[in-house]
């Protein structure tokens, strides 16, 4: 049983949330039996100047809110746009890499954390457009473009980066990679030989 | 609170005057200007007349902190501004505003002469200066000897009333309405478009010369012409100006209002204008900020029937009320008069509890809220007209704020050089542009906003300054500080260029590839 059928509640929560945050708003269970919602996304200026819409979808995992795991964000529209790298932080399927989700510092059990997921949501997006323009330039005159702002590493070194940030973890935490497993069973080993590499 | 667009196009969309009724009509013998309805729109025929004092606004620099001649010079303005009055009534002249020491009257009888309406016109720019410095200079021989200029423009323009809660404030629309303040010049002149020219008798027409080219018109200009210098002149034209009598009237009001019976208070709290009479003034250091509507005119002059006019008259107050809530609520301004398509307001300071860079800084937001609501907001609900920008001014220093006249009748003043130096910048400046002075240039604390100013002869002009341009530019360097942060309140996204972990739960993001 997936946890959107068993904690019906909680699934009727985050549609809530999302209703309000998405225009075209739409939600469903997917053919692999996984929750997940559409719509489109404003990104707003400070000052609440619309840049531009983006239409994402979230798929959330099958043990939701436990172990740690976010649902998963991908970009349905500026396929065409913006460029999709390991730089520009999207992967090959067009999912957004937000965070090392254990240092994203939401506690996915609390009913309201898809309103701290959304304005992780929304500067990960500024970011995106700024380093999108920044890659166009790039093309026109040269001049790398970099990620405005910290970013972490590919793979496991991004692991490690945000272990280091982050403090001590207990072995039998949630891996901060979000994969749902404990940390002894996932990353710890890997993490520890790298360090003794090192 | 400050300017924000989700804000601003809630208030345009709920308030765009669409369905207000409005009714144009020529002005003619059964009905003037003076009882308008706010619904009532007058096209006027004839002469706009800017009778000016120039260097009142220095007198006021001039006595600094002497209590005793800032009293003597809100008592001058107030005998002066009732004085008017009279000479107006005396030559059935139409009084629209008051701007300050400015008079803005509209000549528009008789109704179907406009020879006419030119020579009575420039009989009372005569008036006016024989007035100001054969008799009000002898009675406030102790204040200052004032200046007189006076310009005049003819043509059609459009009278509306946009007072609210019972009091009168006429505005005029129409490119001769501005045109006449525009073309003003030194003291004791009569400047005059070549259409009032063109239109006066003879014996008028030979004292004027021909002058400057101003806004593609061109002007005659007349200097030292006052009927105390050419007696035959008044005689020829039949009129007959005595100066004891007005002298006499010109004590009378002066004595009516001892100085003794005049109180100014430096500012404590931020002035509540509706508190202010003759008698209880204020002074207070203060931005002054013009803020115009470029290329308004220009629709109003090329409206070619009445339905246009209603629709830009519609278009006009959606613009006025949103520019007047963006400078009193969303940045605790003060506007003080609504002068043709032109905001006059302030920015002042409480003595004591204000640092002067704060509120250099918020007039500044003020201008950039201002600038902002008309190019990304007001903008898109103006169909066509596409070419409506705004032009704004800003200086600082201390200003006399009073309020003279009569119930319904009653006009806000603002004294003090800076006014004027505000009022130049703003004329001096184009379409989307922010003219600041030096000072407040230097004041400014916000690097951002500040390198967003060039320096231009003596001031610094930002071109096309608005808060989303302001803010890509912001959040880009929040971005690479890593100070940019998002969060949701009330189902709306809330971003921030200053996120700390102190001061609130905003969210940021550090991409990660997982592999």
């Amino acid at each position: 049983m997936q946890w959107h059928e068993c904690n019906l509640s909680r699934w009727q929560r985050e549609k809530a949330i999302a209703s309000k945050l998405l225009n075209t708003f739409e939600s469903g269970i997917d053919e692999e039996g996984r929750a997940f919602f559409t719509g489109v996304f404003h990104i707003y200026s400070q000052h609440g100047h619309l840049y531009e819409s983006v239409k994402l979808r979230f798929v959330y995992p099958p043990t939701f809110p436990k172990r740690g795991q976010p649902p998963e964000v991908y970009l349905e529209s500026h396929q065409g746009r913006w460029e999709k790298s390991s730089n520009s932080h999207i992967e090959s399927d067009w999912r957004l890499c937000l965070f090392v989700p254990g240092e994203s510092g939401i506690d996915f059990t609390n009913p309201d954390s898809l309103n701290d997921l959304f304005a992780v949501l929304h500067t990960y997006l500024v970011k995106q457009r700024i380093f999108q323009r920044r890659l166009v330039r790039q093309r026109l005159t040269g001049e790398p473009a970099y990620w405005p702002g910290e970013e972490r590493s590919h793979g496991i070194d991004g692991i490690r980066e945000a272990i280091g940030a982050m403090g001590k973890i207990g072995r039998n935490a949630p891996c901060p990679c979000g994969s749902g497993k404990k940390y002894k069973r996932c990353h710890l080993d890997t993490i520890t030989r790298s360090y003794v590499g090192t | 609170m400050g300017w924000h667009e989700q804000r601003s196009r809630d208030r345009v969309q709920k308030n765009d005057y669409s369905d207000f009724e409005v009714n144009v009509q020529d002005l003619s013998r059964s009905m003037d200007f003076h009882n308008l309805g706010t619904k009532d729109v007058r096209r006027a025929q004839g002469c706009h007349i800017y009778a000016d004092t120039p260097n009142f606004h220095a007198a006021v620099g001039d006595a600094g902190n002497d209590k005793q001649k800032q009293r003597k010079l809100i008592r001058a303005a107030s005998v002066l501004r009732r004085i008017q009055g009279e000479l107006l009534a005396e030559d059935d002249i139409g009084d629209i505003q008051r701007q300050s020491v400015r008079l803005h009257a509209l000549n528009y009888k008789p109704y179907n002469d406009q020879a006419k309406r030119a020579k009575g016109a420039v009989i009372f720019a005569i008036t006016h200066n024989t007035y100001v410095y054969d008799v009000y200079n002898q009675v406030f021989a102790d204040v200052r000897d004032f200046e007189s200029a006076v310009g005049i423009a003819s043509g059609t323009s459009y009278i509306a009333n946009i007072g609210r809660r019972g009091n009168r404030e006429l505005i005029s629309l129409g490119s001769c309405a501005n045109l006449g303040a525009k073309v003003l010049g030194d003291g004791d002149t009569i400047t005059i478009t070549k259409d009032v020219y063109d239109d006066l008798p003879h014996c008028l027409q030979e004292h004027f010369m021909r002058s400057r080219v101003i806004a593609k018109t061109q002007t005659y200009q007349s200097k030292g012409l006052r009927w105390s210098t050419y007696p035959d002149l008044a005689t020829e034209l039949g009129v007959s100006f005595d100066e004891e009598r007005w002298r006499k009237k010109t004590e009378e009001a002066r004595d009516a209002l001892p100085l003794s019976e005049i109180e100014i208070t430096e500012v404590m709290v931020l002035i509540d204008v509706d508190t202010l009479t003759e008698r209880n003034n204020k002074r207070t250091s203060a931005l002054p900020i013009y803020a115009d509507l470029d290329g308004f005119t220009r629709y109003v002059q090329e409206a070619e029937d009445d339905d246009a006019v209603v629709s830009l008259v519609r278009q006009f107050h959606m613009i006025r009320t949103e520019l007047h809530t963006v400078f009193e609520d969303d940045y605790e301004g003060l506007v003080l008069q609504h002068q043709g398509d032109r905001i006059f307001g302030i920015v002042h300071m409480p003595c004591g509890n204000e640092k002067l860079s704060k509120r250099c800084q918020q007039a500044t937001n003020v201008a950039i809220g201002l600038q902002s609501s008309m190019e990304h907001v007001l903008n898109e609900h103006l169909q066509d007209k596409k070419d409506i920008h705004l032009a704004v001014g800003i200086d600082l220093g201390k200003t006399l704020v009073s309020r003279l006249g009569k119930k319904g009748r009653r006009v806000v003043l603002c004294l003090g050089p800076n006014v004027t130096a505000a009022e130049q910048l703003q004329l001096q400046s184009g379409a989307q542009h922010i003219r600041i002075s030096e000072t407040v240039h230097g004041q400014l604390e916000d690097d951002d906003i500040k390198n967003q100013f060039k320096r231009d002869g003596d001031s610094y002009v930002a071109k096309k300054l608005t808060f989303p341009k302001l803010d890509e530019i912001k959040e880009e360097n929040a971005a690479e500080a890593g100070t940019l942060g998002a969060a949701v309140e009330r189902s709306r996204i809330q971003v921030t260029t200053a996120a700390t972990s102190s001061t609130r739960p905003w969210r940021n993001s550090k991409p990660w590839l997982s592999e």
